[in-house]
């Protein structure tokens, strides 16, 4: 019995628990190769901000500010009217929640409170899948069907691109972001909620509006910002129906065609020397580039701040 | 399936008249109203013949029992015998379950509950229902009393609310703890003050009945004990109905128990709740007709 058991005082030692070397130079190298692949990512979105700045800056210090507030967006005359390109952002990005926001909150509501739980698992993937459409399809769509069938017919405007249809094409696309967001945010929602409602005598819609809602209040909150800056980033659907190919006269009108941000750097960025124009206009393209990243990264902290509220909040 | 007929007539032999005259005679010097019940406690649920099915998977066979007016009524066994099941039937929670059916009598007050056109929603009006688990909405302590006065549309002024909160709150023997800070959020509570405030968010709508699924077990035993006073208190003017893991819990404050266990199912090979006895507290835990209500509450058993 005695001799099948090691001696404790004997046996036992740091030095009998000390690691295997070959392991440990093993464990050595994951670490680092895992924290390299950490660094490449970090270093690339620096370079990316880096060269976003730097010719940023160029152009900062050497336009002519006064034609930055001008008529419209020209850059190949050096008009570069920063505020046509922002007004059209912001209108298609308003177009597109107006778009996506019901549709996305009702379908989430849907999902969330009212579907089977059978009807639910088929009606999520295919709501998904509407997420991965190409953007050029989408586009493609907007300029074609949209277009003639909702902003000719029913808004008496141009059968061809304008911010309306590309508006409406982008809340199509933003439809899935919203609703997925939105539904995760509600099913956070403690059942116990729901029931303790219902016990009250509470209808199934009153539940909804009166306790999920407000419940899950930060996360539909995340939901739409995270849609907004998605809207405000998208580049195709908008430069494909847009209505406007190269330049833009300043309009606030959604029927008229315009640039948006994304639409501007996107025609400006076509082809290898397209971009080479008289002055700044190479330069410019950073500038709006920048201006469209500080937007999208102030949405994106806020849109953090909400989730983490709702993270914290059961 | 013997034994099952036999507790039902056990059950069934109950004689609610001989024991009446001595819970009227208590209400009679608490509340005036009394008088007007009679000698006999009128019955609030009558449930014959209960079966209840998740899917294909029957959780409960053949229940039958009354729950009568201003008694409390414990339903006590071993975990999975369907007594929470049964709780929830009374109000139609089960109904937000997708898959569950009810077969059998269940009749509240002489109306059949489980009428194709009868509104669950109308149902849980009248029957309130404090949870296992405290759970108030995460708004201020006010709003959380004021939900149900609100949906239902029964307080139309702002003057009428606010009665009703501290009316709610004071049944909830709670208010004096809270009155000053009326607008903070319902989560800055503690367990047993969250769970009182369930209580009072209940009794908020005027229900007849309250069914309160374990409400004790996620406290502590100081407020174990002022929930069990409170129900004591109320129920000269609620019914209620407990579900309890608690057997001493159960003799304590209960007038009648109904003694669950679960058996198997040969022919399905699942596991399904059954009503064993159902008789005054004192017959249940000192006197039981049935063995395994015995082995039960002598704890030889569960």
């Amino acid at each position: 019995m005695s001799d099948t058991r090691v001696d404790p005082v004997g046996e036992f030692s740091v030095e009998s628990l000390k690691a295997n070397p070959r392991q440990a130079r093993k464990e050595r190298l994951i670490r680092d190769s895992l924290g390299a692949t950490a660094l490449v990512s970090v270093l690339i979105s620096a370079l990316i901000i880096w060269s976003l700045f730097s010719e940023a800056w160029t152009f900062i210090i050497e336009v002519d500010w006064g034609s930055v507030w001008d008529i419209g967006w020209f850059p190949r005359r050096g008009i570069y009217d920063i505020k046509t390109l922002i007004v059209a952002s912001l209108i298609v990005t308003g177009i597109a929640m107006i778009v996506a926001g019901p549709l996305g909150l009702g379908a989430a509501i849907f999902l969330s409170e009212y579907a089977r739980p059978g009807l639910r698992r088929t009606l999520k993937p295919i709501l998904e899948i509407l997420a991965g459409i190409p953007s050029v399809v989408l586009g493609f769509f907007a300029l074609e069907w949209i277009a003639p069938n909702v902003v000719k017919s029913i808004f008496a405007g141009p059968a061809a691109g304008s911010l309306l249809a590309a508006g409406i094409g982008v809340g199509v696309l933003t439809i899935p972001l919203v609703a997925s967001i939105s539904e995760d945010a509600m099913k956070a929602v403690p059942m116990a909620l729901r029931e303790a409602s219902s016990g009250l005598g509470a209808r199934k819609i009153t539940t909804t509006v009166r306790v999920v809602l407000p419940a899950s209040v930060s996360g539909l909150t995340a939901a739409f910002i995270v849609a907004i800056s998605r809207a405000l980033g998208e580049t195709m659907v908008v430069f494909m129906a847009g209505g406007a190919a190269q330049t833009a006269t300043y309009t606030h009108s959604a029927l008229d065609g315009s640039l948006t941000m994304t639409a501007g750097m996107a025609s400006l960025a076509r082809g290898t020397d397209a971009v080479v124009g008289e002055g700044l206009t190479f330069q410019s393209l950073f500038f709006v580039g920048l201006v469209l990243f500080v937007m999208t990264f102030g949405l994106n902290l806020v849109a953090d701040r909400f989730v983490h509220r709702v993270r914290e909040q059961y | 399936m013997e034994t099952v007929a036999d507790s039902t007539r056990a059950m069934l032999v109950d004689k609610p008249e001989q024991d009446a005259s001595a819970t009227v005679g208590l209400d009679i010097g608490l509340i005036g109203q009394a008088a007007s019940l009679g000698p006999e406690p009128d019955s609030v649920f009558e449930v014959e013949n209960l079966d209840v099915y998740y899917g294909s998977f029957r959780a409960v066979q053949g229940a039958t029992f009354t729950v009568y007016k201003h008694e409390i009524t414990a339903m006590i066994g071993p975990s999975g015998c369907g007594k929470t099941t049964v709780l929830r039937c009374f109000n139609r929670m089960n109904d937000l379950i997708p898959g569950a059916r009810v077969e059998g009598r269940l009749d509240f007050h002489s109306v059949p509950i489980y009428d194709p056109r009868v509104d669950p929603v109308e149902v849980r009006r009248r029957i309130g229902m404090v949870f296992q688990k405290p759970n108030p909405f995460p708004k201020s302590i006010y709003d959380n009393i004021a939900f149900g006065p609100r949906v239902t549309g029964m307080a139309k002024k702002k003057g009428d609310l606010d009665a009703i909160v501290e009316q709610s709150l004071n049944r909830a023997a709670l208010w004096d703890e809270v009155k000053d800070r009326l607008k903070d959020s319902a989560l800055g509570l503690s367990g047993g003050q969250q769970q009182r405030l369930c209580i009072a968010r209940a009794v908020a709508v005027d229900p007849d009945v309250l069914l309160m699924d374990e409400p004790c077990s996620a406290l502590d035993p100081i407020a174990t004990t002022r929930i069990e006073d409170l129900m004591q208190e109320i129920k000269n003017d609620y019914t209620i109905v407990i579900v309890t893991h608690n057997m001493q819990q159960a003799a304590r404050i209960s007038n009648r128990t109904a003694f669950f266990t679960a058996q198997i199912d040969s022919t399905a090979d699942q596991r399904c709740g059954l009503l064993v006895e159902y008789d005054r507290t004192e017959t249940i835990f000192s006197n039981p007709s049935d063995e395994r209500t015995e082995n039960y509450v002598t704890g030889r058993f569960g």
